[in-house]
């Protein structure tokens, strides 16, 4: 089934170890099953803390997956899971809890949950409950089903964020569900596009900040946010034959959506071409990367061939995150992250220049570059790439 | 009283055969200068294709010096201005 591409989600989550521990205890996994246009999620939560937590809740969360994935009915699995796993001999109650999620893209959502504090739906500003709420079992297994709409969040998070700040005078019982939406709707409110990854470490900071940084169990909480897929372009490279040159500017000045050119000489061209000024603010360098430029209509500019290996570098490591957001290659991957359908538009002339044997080996082709970005930000990070060579 | 413009070429091989430090120099140099000189950052000017030259290159007033360090700049700007480097 080809994807809905007016309708995406936006998924994410955060986690904080208890206090003291070097593993989290909660579990959340996500997959996209493209094909079948859906996603499924779940998280689980592991009875006390630190590593016994951490294998029980890894368990039940593939577990979990697998059966969703194998096309098993949901609440089939939820209760196999349920009478597989160990329970707790003194306590009687399971070795750990979880939230099953199951979306298509066509909107049908359902909630599987048990022992887990209830999922939160928010419909822009306003907490809705579920269209239909099933009650399996009195006191475990809840099946919740609704159709979702564009705008939507669910917020999923273990009971690490609903208990926190437990015992504190202003919160005797923990950071209370009412109080937890209004803070949530508070947030939407600010920021009507907030994304998925800004919402939950909003919400697990500030979970955090109720056990005064020292949280009391693990914390840990998933948003799903359904929205309009963004869209981004990035051209890089002049094309191989210069009669294109016209082409590729027209393209890009065609595209909705944000645009970025990473190459001066690429600037270069799609100035002329669309007869539009260029200009280099010269001061904008940082660690070590070139200065970006300004053109009407264009989102960024960025130098090509060493940005771009900053960019495949310190994505394929995670190390972007200690990269300066002044940092031009920084601001790239920010646009790469926040957008979920990627255009490359990639001109495949080589630069002679740069294939003298005594420079630094990071002036690599162009086009093997951006096919190892291409690669990352459609395994790792889940967005719809396409690349286009000219 | 005109000013000399100064392009300093921003293309990536300049920046890595030592054209990165140019603009934090060029910082002083307008201070050296004294509001005489303007400086401007250019995209690759194509010098580099020229096989003789070797960059980093900039251009003072369409001159294009080639293979230039901070020494080599402040050298020829003192020239253009009258400035005698004993003082």
């Amino acid at each position: 089934m080809k994807r809905n591409t007016d309708f995406f989600i936006d998924i994410d989550y955060t986690s904080i170890n208890k206090h003291g521990q070097i593993v989290c205890g909660d579990v959340f996994l996500s997959r996209r099953e493209k094909k079948e246009g859906r996603l499924a999620a779940v998280l689980s939560d592991g009875l006390g803390s630190g590593i016994k937590a951490n294998v029980m809740a890894t368990m039940t969360a593939s577990m979990a997956m697998n059966f969703i994935l194998a096309d098993q009915s949901i609440e089939r699995g939820a209760r196999t899971i349920q009478n597989t796993l160990p329970q707790d001999e003194i306590r009687k109650i399971s070795f750990a809890s979880f939230t099953i999620i199951d979306t298509g893209y066509d909107g049908d959502t359902r909630i599987i949950e048990y022992g887990n504090p209830q999922s939160l739906i928010f419909r822009n500003t306003a907490r809705i409950s579920f269209e239909q709420s099933i009650d399996m079992n009195p006191e475990t297994l809840t099946v919740n089903s609704m159709k979702v709409q564009k705008g939507d969040r669910i917020v999923l998070f273990s009971d690490g964020v609903s208990q926190s700040g437990i015992g504190r005078d202003d919160m005797p019982f923990g950071w209370d569900i009412e109080a937890l939406s209004e803070f949530i709707s508070w947030n939407i409110g600010c920021d009507s596009q907030v994304s998925a990854h800004d919402l939950c470490r909003k919400i697990v900071t500030k979970a955090n900040h109720n056990d005064h940084y020292l949280p009391k169990d693990d914390i840990t909480c998933a948003v799903l946010y359904f929205r309009d897929p963004r869209s981004l372009i990035v051209c890089s490279g002049p094309p191989y034959t210069p009669d294109k040159d016209s082409w590729v500017a027209d393209y890009l000045a065609n595209f909705s959506g944000e645009k970025v050119i990473c190459g001066g000489t690429t600037a270069q061209i799609i100035s002329r071409e669309l007869n539009l000024n260029l200009e280099i603010d010269l001061f904008s360098g940082f660690e070590g990367i070139p200065p970006v430029s300004f053109m009407d209509g264009i989102n960024l500019i960025t130098e090509g061939i060493l940005t771009l290996g900053k960019v495949s570098e310190t994505l394929s490591d995670g190390s972007y995150l200690n990269l300066s957001e002044k940092n031009p290659a920084r601001m790239l991957i920010d646009m790469l992250l926040l957008n979920d359908q990627i255009t490359f538009l990639v001109g495949t002339k080589i630069n002679e220049a740069h294939q003298d044997p005594n420079l630094p080996s990071e002036l690599d082709i162009r086009r093997n570059v951006i096919k190892l970005i291409a690669n990352i930000l459609e395994n790792n990070f889940f967005k719809t790439v396409d690349t286009i060579y000219v | 009283m005109k000013k000399i413009v100064m392009k300093i070429c921003t293309g990536t091989m300049c920046h890595v055969l030592g054209g990165a430090e140019l603009p934090e120099m060029a910082k002083d140099l307008q201070i050296r200068y004294q509001g005489k000189l303007s400086v401007k950052g250019a995209s690759c000017m194509g010098h580099c294709k020229e096989k003789e030259n070797r960059p980093p290159f900039i251009e003072i007033d369409g001159f294009v010096l080639n293979d230039v360090t901070k020494e080599s700049i402040v050298e020829y700007l003192d020239e253009q201005f009258g400035y005698d480097r004993e003082e």
